[in-house]
């Protein structure tokens, strides 16, 4: 099997003042490059994995590491700083600072990262200059660069949202439910485009979503409510 | 730096209440300072009513009511002084110089201050200013100098006639109208009481008071004689009047400021007709300074008569310990406003948080710490408290400007520009330090929240 992304062994979390663990997985394994839809319906414990992922927080109890590194060894800050160098978020609608330019939105991940600019130096690559190769590719006219973030449709703020979560070409990327705010034509429009991109600069990907019709976009689907076995969800 | 434009582009985004903000704080530092700077400014105004008099004597009474009639020409004098007393005091080896004041008429509601022609000469304001005359000269016989408000409001100058009211309030039951007097001279700005005083001769006073004739001063020397003729003289040229005048104030001046021709005529000067019975007060300036306590007390226990002496600046802070309470409740007053204010701001900081959960959110998932969550919002709030102030200061500078004439006409404070000041400064300081308090509540309900949300959006 090739390198692993994200491994983890028997991660209970249990949100505080709650008895019962939120979610309990004895054994996750995600490699280097895969594509994976994560699939389960609301209140499966799908936010709940996806913070745990991002290193917002932490398991109650088990193991998590995500490329090599065990989360709950760093400190607040340093997971902060970890996920603002090796993971992309994409939410659900609203990714974007309403009172930000488009250029501006893309370029933030990289002023609270300095390893994603070093990323790019390294490739001889102005953030600039990369942003505006996301934004084009990702079919944002060149016009609404330096339109406020707030004045653009969905989809293209969706859109937007991919590039700041590419920029600097960070290891992993999670989707929360991205296209559940878009049209089905938009909706394919906009995992074609993120599949592309995350193939090219190898990245892996984590789309989390509760349409099953996705499916074949994707190298493997796991089913929440397969691995995650806490009592009395199915 | 890139946390401060961030910062600053949220709070563009939310600029209506921002502004209002700003507004808020602005408006209570500028009553803060300028409640703090108008007592200050007229604590200063009044130690600079009189300086250089070292004693004021009147009838005796309390020490404040003595310096509120004499020198704001506030209220009323109790009793009078009579002449004979003054006459007694003005020769006294310690004393360098006196000046005797009657009050209780007015014109139009400004004060009248009978006094001798010499008061100009005596009577200092501020650090040792003298008066001056911004035209015209010292009054002579029926003749009245005005100060500079007087002037301005009544419309009058030098030449004008005036017409003496007994009494002081602005209407009066009994006008001296057989009595007409001309303006002499009137006195620069002093942003004193003088401004709004119309000083003239205590001889005419009394004969407006229908005190004795001229018929008693033929009688008795050669001297008053020749000046009673010159007086008749007065009525059918005019253009002469002053120079006779002039003489005789001279020849007045130098009687009574002779002390050896005073202790040699001793006998001699009491049967020398008084310009006026009694005297409201009269102003001492002495020899030697430090022997004031000792003049005062020798004035307080004169037999003959029962005087009250003070000596001005003393009674000045005191009279101010009486009105700080006063300023003491501005001030309270003032602080209660800046709380308002900043529990304004307080309030829209956390209605804001609600709709900014979204922006913390995003922020979290690109890599922004709890902390920098917390920083940017207590960031924000005293960036706003610095706008604020720095706005309530100038708003100060504006009105100061454009209220100055006016409180100076009212009031007789004059209200000046200056520069910010180490106590002004330091309230600013706390001011600032405040907001940054203050703001540590959302900030701290910011940073729990977002801690408890993690990525989960929810509103």
């Amino acid at each position: 099997m090739a390198e692993l992304c994200i491994t983890g062994q028997q991660i209970k979390f249990c949100w505080p003042k709650q008895s019962q663990p939120t979610l309990f997985i004895p054994a996750l394994a995600v490699a280097k490059g895969e594509r994976i839809l994560l699939r389960g319906p609301s209140g499966s414990g799908k936010s709940t994995l996806l913070s745990l992922l991002a290193g917002i927080n932490q398991p109650s109890s088990g193991t998590l590491s995500i490329l090599g590194t065990d989360l709950h060894r760093l400190s607040q800050r340093q997971r902060d700083k970890f996920r603002a160098d090796h993971i992309g978020y994409i939410f659900q609608q609203f990714n974007l600072l309403p009172y930000l330019s488009v250029y501006r939105n893309v370029l933030l991940a990289c002023d609270f990262s300095t390893a994603r600019k070093k990323k790019l130096a390294a490739l001889n690559i102005k953030p600039e200059s990369e942003c505006e190769r996301l934004l084009t590719h990702l079919g944002i006219d060149a016009k609404l660069w330096h339109q406020q973030a707030s004045q653009l449709s969905v989809g293209q703020q969706q859109r937007v949202a991919v590039a700041r979560a590419l920029i600097g070409k960070p290891e992993l990327i999670i989707a929360d439910e991205p296209t559940s705010a878009l049209d089905t034509d938009a909706r394919d429009n906009f995992l074609d485009l993120l599949q592309q991109e995350c193939t090219s600069a190898a990245i892996t990907l984590v789309f989390v979503t509760h349409d099953a019709s996705l499916g074949h976009h994707f190298d493997r689907i796991i089913e929440l409510s397969e691995i995650n076995q806490v009592e009395g969800k199915k | 730096m890139k946390l401060f434009r961030l910062s600053l582009a949220s709070l563009l985004s939310r600029k209506s209440n921002a502004l209002l903000t700003i507004f808020a704080i602005a408006i209570s530092v500028m009553l803060l300072l300028g409640v703090e700077r108008v007592s200050q400014q007229t604590r200063a105004g009044f130690a600079n009513t009189i300086s250089g008099t070292d004693l004021i004597v009147g009838a005796r009474s309390g020490s404040v009511n003595l310096l509120l009639y004499s020198v704001f020409h506030i209220g009323n004098p109790t009793a009078n002084v009579s002449w004979q007393t003054y006459e007694h005091f003005a020769n006294h080896p310690q004393v360098e110089w006196s000046v005797p004041i009657a009050l209780g008429d007015s014109v139009r509601g400004f004060p009248v201050v009978a006094t001798e022609p010499h008061y100009f000469d005596y009577f200092r304001y501020a650090r040792q200013q003298s008066l001056a005359f911004a035209e015209g000269q010292a009054f002579g016989r029926e003749e009245a100098v005005l100060g500079a408000q007087v002037a301005r409001q009544l419309g009058l100058t030098v030449g004008s006639e005036l017409v003496v009211a007994h009494g002081t309030g602005s209407v009066s039951f009994h006008e001296h109208d057989d009595h007409p007097l001309i303006i002499s001279g009137v006195l620069e700005r002093t942003g004193t009481p003088v401004d709004q005083a119309i000083f003239i001769g205590l001889r005419d006073l009394d004969i407006m008071h229908g005190g004795h004739g001229h018929d008693h001063e033929n009688d008795h020397d050669h001297e008053h004689h020749e000046h009673s003729h010159d007086h008749d003289h007065d009525h059918e040229h005019h253009e002469h009047s002053h120079d006779h005048d002039h003489d005789h104030d001279h020849e007045h001046h130098e009687h009574s400021h002779d002390h050896e021709h005073n202790h040699v005529h001793e006998a001699e000067s009491a049967s020398v007709q008084p310009p006026i019975p009694g005297i409201s007060a009269f102003l001492v300036g002495l020899q030697s300074r430090p022997r004031a306590v000792f003049m005062q007390r020798e004035i307080n226990t004169y037999r003959d008569e029962p005087l009250t002496a003070i000596m001005p600046g003393s009674t000045l802070q005191e009279l101010w310990r009486t009105l700080s309470g006063f300023e003491t409740a501005l001030s309270i007053v003032s602080g209660f406003v800046l709380l308002t204010g900043l529990i304004g701001m307080l309030a829209t900081l956390l209605a804001s948080l609600r709709e900014r959960r979204r922006e913390m959110a995003v922020l979290r998932a690109i890599g922004a710490g709890p902390k920098t969550i917390f920083s940017l919002l207590v960031s924000e709030a005293v960036f706003l408290t610095a706008i604020g102030i720095a706005v309530g200061v100038g708003l100060l500078y504006g009105l100061i400007l454009a209220l100055a004439p006016w409180i100076q006409t009212s009031f007789g404070i004059v209200v000046e520009l200056g520069t910010i000041s180490p106590e002004e400064w330091q309230r600013m300081g706390i001011v600032l330090a405040a907001s940054f308090v203050i703001s540590c509540i959302p900030a701290w309900r910011a940073y729990r929240n977002s801690l408890a949300d993690g990525l989960s959006m929810r509103f």
